[in-house]
């Protein structure tokens, strides 16, 4: 039996079928990415399935406490994968979980650290009272202003998560493709001494 | 097809987990030298073949490739799963490190089956072996899906639903992947009709 010849015939034949189907390699899915980020009073989540490819449709959000586990709210997500809520009022120590269940065994989530929600209404807190001191003409300006930062803020925080959500490597194929054929030879090195 | 973290229940976890160490055990006493560094490629090519998406519709499916595995390997493909799993668990995110052992008997389990089923018309010439192959790699995908949704179904009967999609989302994969474990193994069958006898080697 030429069995000498296996490695080298399932190189040749799978080989160039990977290579073929190479291409189509960075459109993946099957790991739900999910990026919560606070705007304007209210929380945004997006959900995608990696390159910016949204999840289903109507896929379930669940909103929890981070310390005990109690549901806040939940929702589904709409044709971009995305889901708004207002920021709830928590206690300090409260931190919020984020998960998006797209149905199909396939899960993502995202936590809301109690810093990152105690800055939020702090900030909301003082641009309140402030705004009762201030004059209507003054109000307007405040609130174009947040507006305007707003518009401008938001690219990067897609840039973010575009960044966070892409992917895997061919570093980690290639590594993985090693660490496999690597393992195999180990595998035989430990056999043969036997 | 890999199952997220957080979904499945701790009984169906934890019974995931013992079949996988106990088929991953079965596997790696039965691999022979010989063919170690083979099932090392062909775990490669599970690896890397999850990452290989065909568009469909509005969503797209990706190759999982484990009939063919299962009629070249036999229980061997337990351990070649289970260590391409553990690595896309690691480098990729791909499911997780609690589900590993329920994602391995999803597609692992298939694989056996199918080199138990088909195993024996994949050996003989010409169009019965086309046959088996694409049955082997048809039904694999089948397997799964099933395998998958008692996995869900048992974690939470309200997932039946999920479950009946998901099996009708799988049906054009079926057909896919049996073609395509046809003509990798006819191909095979031309260039070295060894291989598909690696199965029938004495086993103890």
């Amino acid at each position: 039996m030429k069995k000498s010849l296996f490695p080298i015939v399932i190189l040749r034949t799978l080989l160039p079928v990977l290579l073929i189907l190479g291409p189509a390699l960075p459109a993946l899915a099957h790991r739900i990415q999910v990026l919560a980020y606070p705007s304007g009073g209210e929380i945004i989540v997006e959900a995608t399935l990696g390159n910016e490819q949204p999840v289903t449709r109507g896929s379930e959000v669940t909103v929890t406490k981070s310390v005990n586990g109690d549901v806040l709210l939940r929702g589904e997500t709409d044709m971009q994968g995305r889901f708004t809520f207002p920021i709830p009022e928590l206690s300090p120590d409260t931190g919020l979980l984020i998960s998006v269940n797209s149905g199909m065994g396939h899960l993502g989530s995202s936590t809301l650290t109690p810093e990152e929600l105690v800055k939020l209404s702090e900030t909301r807190e003082a641009e309140e009272s402030k705004a009762s001191s201030l004059s209507p003409e003054e109000q307007r300006l405040s609130e174009l202003i947040s507006r305007a930062v707003a518009r401008e803020v938001e690219p990067l925080k897609h840039m973010l998560a575009k960044k966070m959500d892409s992917g895997p490597s061919m570093r980690d194929i290639i590594g993985g493709i090693g660490w496999l054929v690597g393992i195999g030879g180990l595998l035989a090195a430990l056999k043969k001494k036997r | 097809m890999h199952l997220s973290e957080g979904i499945l229940s701790l009984p169906i976890l934890a019974g995931g987990g013992v079949v996988a160490v106990l088929g991953t055990a079965v596997g790696l006493k039965r691999l022979d030298y010989d063919h170690i560094i083979g099932t090392a490629m062909l775990s490669s090519a599970f690896f890397v073949a999850s990452l290989i998406h065909v568009p469909l519709g509005p969503a797209s499916i990706h190759l999982v490739l484990n009939g063919l595995i299962g009629i070249l390997l036999g229980w061997a493909s337990v351990p070649a799963i289970g260590i391409a799993l553990l690595l896309q668990a690691f480098l990729f995110g791909y499911g997780g490190l609690t589900v590993l052992g329920v994602n391995i008997v999803i597609m692992a389990a298939p694989a056996v089956l199918v080199s138990l089923l088909f195993g024996r018309m994949i050996k003989k010439p010409g169009k019965q072996q086309m046959l088996g192959a694409f049955l082997a790699g048809a039904t694999a995908i089948l397997l799964s899906t099933i395998l998958l949704a008692l996995a869900m179904i048992g974690t939470d009967s309200s997932f039946i639903d999920t479950a009946r999609l998901l099996l009708i989302a799988q049906l054009p994969l079926m057909l896919i992947e049996g073609t395509i474990t046809m003509f990798v193994l006819s191909f095979l069958a031309r260039v070295q009709p060894e291989l598909l006898h690696l199965n029938s080697a004495p086993t103890p």
